[in-house]
């Protein structure tokens, strides 16, 4: 029992450290210091989605570099599902388990972080903008840094990387990729049994859904606000009657769906289908690389944009090593940690500094990156649309149960 | 006294976390759920499954897979058995199923899943290998039978699993019968073979195999690993929405899911009911048809179509498990082309993660194997057990299997992170040793309680100690029961998929989790080489016990 209160205090202690630092703006430096000191020895379980090779080399990196710098151990814990570690950190609070907790650091974003917020089961106060390396993002530039699926972010996750929602198509049966919702309809109905998209509620098909929703609905706007004080049967009916016309002439007849969007990438790679989506935009580039894609596959956005969001890193309340939590934090969103993740040949993963606020010789380094043979350049992905409401999601998910979740 | 108490802290030693899973998921099933809010008692969770739009297809979907494939594999077993004496082509297929069924039985679930994916997929082998020759297929077929929404292709792989199973218990059993005597009996009064099978040997083997019937059924009933990768999954069955809940983003999807979980519980017990209803009805039927003296002769011809399609579907199975062989080492082949266009070890270079891997299920299985046979033996050593003290045991020692894993998940994961005992790997050889108890006390108890104690007395005349005793007369004679407990207990861990999953806390990974991953997530080379070790593992197990009892059996020299 007595470890246990003395973790309690030692914790009451740095919280009320932390607070002090934050108050003062000047003493970034002097907290940087402290943390190194209190996180000497410690090991920062990192909960990450572990599916890419790629993604799990470059995450082995920082933890080799934590090691050397700070003297920290980083574990990565592979997930499957984000959702796996959030069930794990509520069960520990069902259990009262207020320290030590199995996670101290979560990749993690929009639903996820929305739940965890409301549930409290994240770090309850600011530990982001007293980052050293937070004073090189610039919040109005990149809004979706501070405002995570239009839910206020309050410091309690650091933003790591961008993500955009992109189609990609295998060139060898796809001459002209559609370029909107409407010429999505027509080269479905023309080519029956080459579409499909993640079966919700899957993140990806879910996105795919909110996607064509943005397109076709005639009030748009509605989608930022609460779903409450929308009229959900009359924003989402142009979605349903679109669904209706094309699902009959989806894969498998739109009785099967790919359970999430890798098993849909390696639909692309048998040629069963043509065109799959993901939220990395450099992602069939690494799949060529691997071999796991045909050399052909190409990318393409919709006209009007596709939906773009930033992925965070969050500490969760009982976290036990929270201060070498933060250190790998503040390591991932450095310069040269954001520029080794937006390489293709090494991730690919958009950075969320500002390019104003680095030193000329960063920002010739970024400008030069070279881009995968299946990656559209900036330009090409200039286009965003920010992400609806969280609450429009579970609304969205019911709706197309009803309607699609039955195979006869 | 003492030996009481010992029994009693052994059955606590694994009613505990039984009893934690069971409150962690009944609390919140009826609305009581502190950490979000949820402090009354109340049906809001049963109200918001019964919301889901699907949730009375899934239900029936869970009672017809779970009943139809245990149904089909008795059925099989039972012709297996009774054709075994009466068709060559039978007698044959026996002889070879008997050498193979060790192998066999250590396949677990989620390989023979990837099995039938890598072949009846649109773009399985199968359809490689008839396009485009035949069919003129350049591109993989718009219809396959994988995932499949009928629930006929998880049947078939839940068959594959459980027959081989269920022909071991049923061969280990009728040793005890006199199945011969019975079957001459049955000639000499111009009675089929099938005929005396089904009026005199039967009756009595039946309720030999109901408890691990039951366990069968039970899984069936609840199975996840097989669906998430062979469907059906619009709807899923009933485990299927459990796991969605227990994984939604929004938190409070726990609470239907919690209830779901009671639900399947519900239908487990529903479906033990349903299953001895028909029973009973077949057992009516068959002492009918024994008293209007129908002798079967002419069956032969109606059991041989079914035998054939058991053949076929063990065909499928082994070209389905030479498929992920080839995939694990292709590195490249592109579709239609019939075999890899070219072989590489590419998806084996990073030997330090496989390695990790493999060794750490290895550690997990081989001590859980050895620690469900030692608690076991102290059981069975430690006192001296009446027949139906023995089967009160037995049926305690089957709870594991018969409460569905998925309902503990969230409960579970509850008590042991109060505990602080979750993501250890002493956690999970312990949640493994109870998943494999039963199996080692089934294969354990028979060899142990009919052990002849005169040899005993004999070695205690001859002035050997009562350890002496143990080691050098009593062990070596039931060697061959140890060794087919331990090779079974290393395929039981090996196969545990939702235990390890959440007593692992996502630390701990086997190559069933990463098998069953990388299926799900389509990442075709990684549920091969995941799936090439599921199968080595258990055979690893299954040969180090062949040459262990060769080599024990050995005429030894006199040194």
């Amino acid at each position: 029992m007595s470890r246990k209160h003395l973790t309690a205090f030692k914790h009451l202690v740095t919280a009320v450290a932390m607070m002090g630092f934050a108050l003062s703006s000047a003493a970034a430096m002097t907290d940087i210091a402290a943390l190194e000191e209190e996180a000497k020895g410690q090991t920062v379980y990192f909960n990450a989605w572990g599916g890419d090779e790629k993604i799990n080399a470059y995450i082995s990196w920082a933890g080799q570099q934590m090691k050397e710098r700070y003297d920290v151990s980083v574990d990565h814990v592979k997930l499957t599902d984000t959702a796996a570690a959030v069930s794990r950190i509520l069960a520990e609070k069902t259990a009262g388990r207020a320290d030590d907790g199995s996670v101290d650091l979560l990749w993690v974003n929009g639903e996820n972080f929305a739940a965890m917020k409301r549930a409290g089961l994240l770090q309850d106060h600011d530990w982001v903008t007293s980052l050293p390396n937070w004073a090189l993002t610039d919040a109005t530039e990149l809004p979706a840094i501070a405002l995570d699926f239009a839910v206020p972010t309050d410091g309690r996750e650091s933003p790591w990387g961008r993500a955009q929602l992109v189609f990609f198509y295998d060139s060898a049966y796809v001459q002209t990729p559609p370029h909107d919702a409407a010429s999505l309809k027509d080269y479905i109905l023309s080519h029956p049994g080459r579409f499909t998209y993640p079966q919700p509620p899957d993140f990806m098909g879910l996105s795919f859904l909110k996607q064509i929703l943005t397109e076709v609905t005639a009030m748009p706007e509605a989608l930022y606000q609460p779903v409450e004080e929308a009229d959900f049967e009359a924003v989402t009916a142009p979605l349903w009657a679109y669904l209706d016309e094309v699902t009959p002439a989806l894969w498998r007849r739109g009785t099967a769906y790919p359970q999430n969007y890798p098993a849909q990438r390696q639909l692309v790679a048998d040629g069963e289908v043509d065109i799959y989506i993901a939220f990395n935009p450099a992602d069939a580039s690494s799949a060529i690389a691997q071999g796991d894609l045909p050399d052909t596959v190409r990318s393409y956005i919709h006209r009007s944009g596709t939906i773009a969001n930033v992925h965070f890193l969050a500490i969760p309340f009982n976290s036990g090593s929270s201060a070498g939590a933060k250190l790998l934090a503040n390591l991932l969103l450095s310069p040269e940690a954001q520029l080794r993740k937006a390489d293709p040949a090494i991730w690919g993963d958009p950075s969320v500094l500002s390019q104003a606020r680095l030193t000329a010789d960063m920002q010739a380094q970024f400008a030069g990156l070279p881009k995968g043979v299946a990656t559209l350049g900036p330009a090409d992905l200039a286009k965003t649309l920010p992400e609806p409401h969280p609450s429009w999601v579970p609304r969205l998910e019911q709706a197309w149960l009803a309607r699609y979740g039955a195979a006869q | 006294m003492i030996r009481f108490g010992f029994v009693t802290f052994g059955l606590l030693l694994f009613a505990l976390p039984l009893l934690g899973g069971m409150v962690g998921v009944l609390l919140p099933a009826f609305g009581y759920f502190p950490p979000l809010g949820y402090e009354g008692i109340s049906l809001l969770p049963a109200a918001l499954f019964w919301a889901h739009p699907h949730a009375l297809t899934a239900l029936f979907q869970s009672l017809y897979i779970g009943l139809t494939a245990t149904a089909l594999s008795v059925v099989f077993v039972f012709l297996c058995l009774a054709l075994e004496q009466e068709h060559r082509a039978v007698h044959h297929m026996m002889k070879l199923v008997r050498v193979m069924l060790g192998p066999l039985i250590a396949l677990p679930h989620s390989t023979i899943a990837i099995a039938l994916l890598f072949l009846l997929a649109p773009s399985g082998w199968l359809a490689r290998l008839i396009a485009p020759e035949i069919t003129g297929w350049m591109r993989p077929p718009a219809f396959g039978f994988v995932p499949d929404q009928s629930g006929g292709v998880l049947i078939l792989g839940l068959m594959a699993k459980e027959i081989p199973f269920l022909l071991f218990v049923a061969l280990a059993q009728s040793q005890s019968l006199p199945v011969k005597r019975l079957l001459t009996l049955g000639r000499l009064h111009g009675y089929h073979g099938v005929a005396s099978w089904l009026y005199l040997i039967w009756p009595q083997l039946y309720p030999l195999l109901r408890l691990p019937l039951f366990a069968v059924l039970a899984y069936a009933l609840s199975v996840i690993d097989m669906t998430l990768i062979l469907g059906p999954t619009l709807p899923p069955p009933l485990a299927g929405l459990i796991l969605q809940g227990f994984t939604d983003p929004d938190l409070a999807a726990r609470l239907p899911a919690s209830f779901a979980a009671f639900l399947q519980l519900i239908l487990i017990i529903a479906g033990m009911m349903i299953w001895v209803g028909v029973a009973k009805l077949c057992r009516l039927c068959s002492i009918l048809l024994r008293h209007h003296q129908w002798r079967m002769r002419s069956i032969s011809l109606v059991t041989l179509p079914p035998l054939m399609i058991l053949g076929l579907s063990f065909v499928l199975l082994a070209l389905g498990l030479i498929a992920i062989g080839l995939w694990a080492f292709a590195k490249s082949w592109p579709f239609s082309a019939n075999l890899p266009q070219s072989y590489g070890l590419h998806l084996w270079r990073d030997s330090a993660e496989w390695g990790l891997l493999f060794a750490q299920s290895f550690v997990i299985a081989v001590a859980a194997s050895l620690s469900s046979i030692g608690l076991s033996m102290l059981w069975l050593e430690g006192r001296h057990w009446h027949r139906r003290s023995l089967s009160v045991m037995t049926l305690l020692l089957f709870i594991p299997l018969l409460v569905p894993q998925i309902s503990l998940l969230f409960g579970l994961q509850v008590a042991l992170s109060y505990l602080y005992l979750d993501g250890k790997l002493l956690t999970v050889i312990w949640l493994h040793t109870l998943y494999c108890l039963p199996y080692s006390w089934l294969v354990l108890a028979p060899a142990l309680v009919h052990f002849d104690r005169r040899y005993i007395t004999l070695a205690r005349s001859l002035g050997s100690g009562p350890w002496r005793c143990f080691w050098r007369v009593k062990l070596p004679m039931i060697a061959p029961s140890l060794a087919s407990a331990f090779s079974i207990g290393i395929a039981v861990s090996v196969a545990l998929y939702l235990p390890t999953l959440f007593a692992g806390a996502g630390r701990i990974d086997t190559v069933t989790t990463e098998a069953v991953t990388a299926a799900a997530n389509g990442a075709r080379g990684g549920a091969a080489r995941a799936a090439l070790m599921q199968m080595a593992l258990p055979l690893l197990g299954f040969l180090a016990v062949s040459f262990f009892l060769r080599w024990q059996q050995a005429p030894k020299k006199q040194a």
